[in-house]
């Protein structure tokens, strides 16, 4: 059809209106079409026909331009060959332009993004805070711990023997070790306090090789025994009890009696402390609150069967870790050659890294590929929204390229919008990210290590610009190419919005939501997996009960630890006040939490040959009367510990079924004695028995979590020890809600000089064990349902689209008579191939993928069938709800309306 | 620009004036540019502008039509003295 010379093509009357509504009335811009249509008359007049397309898309383009700067002076066409920058700055304003003209397309592919890369920046500024950043120590990859190793492959710390056995290897240089240590901090005014900190040997510094903060670290004459006291500060204690003062360095601190020369401050940060190097418990922030040098007598660094002592080494120059490895393990095999060690153990090596970080990496690498499932599940969401926009603009594309646009710039125009998209998208994602990582840390309180130093710095930034390109082009290539199939614009060219050019780009889509059902199948079946794994976790009995129960440690004031006899009566007595509070049911004393690792030591059972390599080994606790009633730990043979357990009568133990088993098998334990020698040595006063008559077998408990087995356990009474400090174990009759205050009231009442550290509620302390697992399973779940929700989405453009494009055919079928339900059908079918498919799919991958997670799940086998069976129904009810809203949409087609419509 | 309004009689639609100017500079002139100044002009009050009636023969509805107002007819003679005194003593040729 021709136009009339004064008429003008409508493809330029809507471009214009379209360009032309961010900045000018409607008036005005039928003054800009009038305008466009009189100088094609005049052009027409000049220079006939030839030419005129062109000349009318030089001038209407020029419109949007002029009119997106404000301020330009009078300019003719360009006749001069663009460069490429001036093309990439139009193709750029031209995307804003395109973006404002869509805004609840643009909003929503912002806020699929936003949500996608927010949650990727988060747990990348978490992975790079825990796992990617150095530790603060020079070459931190060479410092290395070691582990004594039993029979079973059990880890567990190094006596001072042992010690002195690794020192001789030339394969580390130094050797240092530690301890656990705490110290009532009394000043003169203020009240007093607990502080947990680290005995350590000459080596453990030298291997840090971090240098103070103020002051100067241990010198060797510092270990000596009758040196004067001296202490290295932590840098939190420091600002918190001394705000800051340098020149508390090479002043004297009371710490309980004994006056401590404080010689220097560390700076800020991790350090190996008995809580760091567990296994169970990784870094606490802040490290130690001091550092005293060990000063052992000689004789008990030719103790091997103590295991008391943290080790850690720096490998020698040249040495790399495998060859350290092999010696370590070499001395191992030599020492129990020798009968110094076990039969069965040997000595092993980790990388210090490893210890501190690598019981989280597992879950963070599970994270990371988590989020990154995500955002390409929102990419081809993305990817999907876009190419429907294609369609929308088929006719726009074919003008451009009918005026000479080449394929290329095209699609960069289109990538320019995707661009921008991504790029507010990531912009949103970063200033989210701060805010995510609050949340995330005080929603999960856990002692994941360094999580406390995550923060959104440039890393995060860099790495979400990576995202933002990649994003780009996953999301943007596809619809640009498709979009500028040049046969495609051609067809396009003749045939308006209903052609039937359609076919291959919903096929496209359909392949694209096939995909995003894959990913979020994988991760519903991953996250059912793992909450129905972190259910097992809590399902577990520890061996006791930890309902009502609080804990609170408490240090004898100085005037009373000064002699033994004093402590044991001061510690009856305190027991006693306790149990009287008003709301209190039992309380009990003990010289660990149930959930911590204590000491592990080596025993003789009196009538079994005296081997000192073969001896069996324990972890020993103190217990008073009423600490296992506290616990609800049965008593399964014998009796438990009473008040009448005391110094001058029987000197008694108990041990746990797994030390039954383990050393008594076939035989009755209750009577039998055992001795452990090195209590010898332990007694500050002499007045500790070695040697012990067992009168009770009492249930296992689970110290190290539910994964871990119980390990054999000896219990010695309390009051025939000697400790000045005991956890205070105080269950609750639920009858008052201010029990605790009523606690720390009653132990001020006795003795204002008594040092309490925090109340802590057992359930918590115990949540700790299962922190990490919490911490996966809520993130991967709550991302599971993102996942899920995108693909939703996605499938619903999908069907609605094609619901849309096919209203004429519908209509047309309901008028002559077609059945509702073969149109239901037909919409059915459209949706549903892409959604079985991707569940298909999604079920294969996941197979491999929880395969990989096994030793991430606890009680759950990695293939399910209740996981892999639920995640595919999930996704298919969620699937029939996004088709029946369409449905509804296709069947209420007005066939009237529908066939007009398209006319 | 307002020389151009000023040629055309200091009344005229926008697109003479592309025209003329085309002619007058023997390049092809944006539309778009032309637009915008115009409107730019009647802001500061050099030109008004009106709907004009319908034109007998001329096909589809009415254009508008600017007229150069005394402000802007002093800007242009403002302007012309300015360029005179710039370029005296220079020889540039003619400067129209």
């Amino acid at each position: 059809m021709r136009n009339s010379p004064s008429e003008i093509p409508a493809v330029y009357v809507a471009f214009l209106h379209l360009s032309l509504w961010p900045w000018l009335k409607r008036a005005d811009r039928d003054d800009v079409v009038r305008d466009i249509a009189d100088l094609r008359t005049a052009y027409l007049a000049e220079s006939g026909s030839r030419g005129l397309a062109r000349y009318t898309w030089r001038q209407l383009l020029q419109f949007p331009t002029q009119l997106a700067l404000p301020h330009r002076r009078l300019h003719t066409l360009p006749h001069r060959r663009e460069t490429t920058m001036d093309s990439v700055v139009a193709d750029l304003r031209m995307a804003v332009r395109t973006l404002r003209r869509s805004p609840l397309l643009t909003f929503t592919v912002v806020a699929i993004l936003a949500v996608a890369i927010s949650a990727n920046s988060t747990i990348f500024s978490v992975v790079y805070a825990v796992l990617i950043r150095p530790l603060p120590f020079p070459e931190p990859d060479r410092i290395v711990a070691l582990w004594n190793t039993d029979a079973e492959g059990t880890r567990s710390r190094l006596a001072p023997g042992t010690l002195v056995d690794a020192r001789e290897l030339d394969a580390l240089e130094p050797v240092g070790a530690f301890m656990s240590r705490n110290a009532t901090l009394t000043p003169p005014d203020g009240e007093p306090e607990i502080l947990q900190g680290a005995r350590v040997t000459q080596g453990y510094f030298e291997t840090l090789a971090r240098a103070p903060l103020a002051g100067r670290i241990f010198e060797p004459h510092h270990y000596q025994r009758g040196e004067k006291p001296v202490m290295v500060l932590g840098h939190d204690v420091w600002m918190r009890r001394f705000q800051g003062d340098r020149r508390l360095i090479g002043r004297d601190v009371l710490f309980g009696e004994t006056q401590y020369e404080i010689i220097a401050v560390m700076p800020p940060g991790v350090y190996p402390s008995t809580a760091s190097i567990e296994g169970t418990l990784p870094l606490r922030p802040g490290g130690p609150d001091f550092w005293v040098p060990i000063r052992f007598q000689d004789e008990f660094y030719g103790n091997r069967r103590t295991r008391i002592l943290g080790v850690i080494a720096r490998l020698a120059p040249s040495i790399t870790i495998s060859q350290a490895q092999e010696a370590v393990a070499a001395r191992g095999a030599a020492l129990v050659a020798d009968g110094r060690l076990p039969e069965g153990g040997g000595l092993t090596l980790t990388s210090f890294r490893h210890e501190a970080v690598g019981t989280v990496q597992r879950a963070l690498t599970l994270l990371l590929l988590t989020v990154a499932a995500l955002l390409l599940i929102a990419a081809s969401n993305v990817a999907a929204l876009l190419l429907t926009r294609a369609e929308a603009r088929q006719s726009e594309l074919a003008v451009r390229a009918a005026l000479g646009a080449g394929r290329w710039r095209l699609v960069r125009l289109q990538l320019m919008e995707t661009l921008l998209l991504a790029t507010a998208g990531g912009t949103v994602g970063i200033a989210a990210t701060p805010r995510l990582l609050g949340l995330l840390r005080n929603a999960i309180p856990t002692r994941i290590p360094r999580l406390e130093t995550a923060a959104s710095g440039t890393e995060v930034v860099a790495f979400t610009a990576l995202i933002v390109l990649g994003i780009t082009l996953l999301s943007g290539l596809v619809p640009a190419v498709v979009a500028t199939r040049s046969g495609l614009l051609r067809a396009l060219l003749r045939t308006t919005s209903t052609g039937t050019a359609q076919g291959g780009r919903r096929r496209l889509q359909s392949t694209l939501v096939a995909a995003q059902t894959a990913m979020a199948v994988v991760l519903v079946i991953v996250s059912v997996l793992l909450v129905r794994s972190f259910l097992q976790l809590g399902a577990v009995d520890l061996g006791f009960d930890k309902a009502n129960v609080m804990t609170v440690s408490v240090a004898a004031p100085d005037t009373i630890a000064a002699v033994a006899a004093t402590t044991r009566a001061f510690w009856l007595s305190l027991r006693q006040t306790l149990d009287e509070i008003p709301g209190v049911a039992v309380a009990g004393l003990g010289s660990d939490r149930p959930v911590e690792r204590s000491w592990v030591d080596g025993f003789r059972i009196e009538g079994s040959p005296d081997d000192s390599g073969d001896s069996p080994h324990a972890s020993l606790r103190q217990i008073g009367p009423g600490y296992l009633e506290a616990l609800d730990i049965p008593v399964i043979a014998g009796r438990g510990v009473t008040a009448s357990d005391r110094a001058d009568t029987v000197q008694v133990a108990l041990i746990n079924e797994a030390a039954a088993n383990a050393f008594f098998a076939g035989t009755d334990p209750i009577g039998q004695r055992i001795t452990i020698p090195s209590l010898e040595r332990i007694g500050f006063q002499g007045e500790v028995a070695a040697t012990r008559e067992i009168v009770g077998v009492v249930g296992d408990v689970h110290h190290l979590g539910p994964t871990a087995a119980a390990d054999p356990s000896i219990y010695l009474a309390l009051q025939q020890f000697e400790s000045y400090s005991t956890i205070a174990i105080i269950r609750e009759d639920g009858s008052r809600a201010d029990t605790a205050a009523a606690v720390q009231q009653a132990l001020r009442e006795i003795d204002p000089a008594l040092a309490i550290r925090g109340i802590e509620r057992l359930p918590l302390l115990v949540s700790d064990f299962t922190a990490r697992e919490r911490f996966a399973t809520v993130l991967v779940s709550s991302f599971g349902i993102i996942g899920l929700v995108l693909s939703a989405m996605g499938l619903y453009v999908l069907v609605a689209r094609a619901v849309a494009f096919r209203t004429r055919e519908y209509g047309l079928r309901l008028a002559i008579g077609a059945p509702p339900t073969a149109l239901l059908r037909d919409v059915f079918s459209t949706a549903l191939r892409p959604v079985v498919v991707g569940v298909l799919v999604g079920m294969a991958v996941a197979a491999p993928v929880t395969t990989a997670m096994r030793s991430q799940l606890f009680g759950v086998e990695p293939l399910d069938p209740m996981s892999f069976a639920t995640a595919p129904l999930v996704l298919l009810l969620v699937a029939l709800l996004a088709v029946l809203l369409c449905a509804r949409r296709a069947l209420g087609v007005d066939p009237a309306h529908a066939l007009r419509a398209d006319g | 620009m307002l020389l151009a309004v000023a040629r055309l009689d200091g009344l005229t639609s926008s697109v003479p004036i592309v025209l003329e100017l085309q002619a007058r500079t023997g390049r092809e002139v944006a539309a778009a540019s032309v637009f915008v100044t115009l409107r730019r002009l009647e802001r500061r009050g050099y030109l008004s502008s009106f709907v004009g009636d319908p034109v007998p023969g001329q096909a589809g509805r009415p254009r508008r039509l600017f007229r150069l107002l005394p402000e802007g007819l002093e800007a242009v003679r403002e302007a012309g003295e300015v360029l005179r005194r710039l370029s005296e003593g220079l020889s540039l040729g003619d400067l129209a």
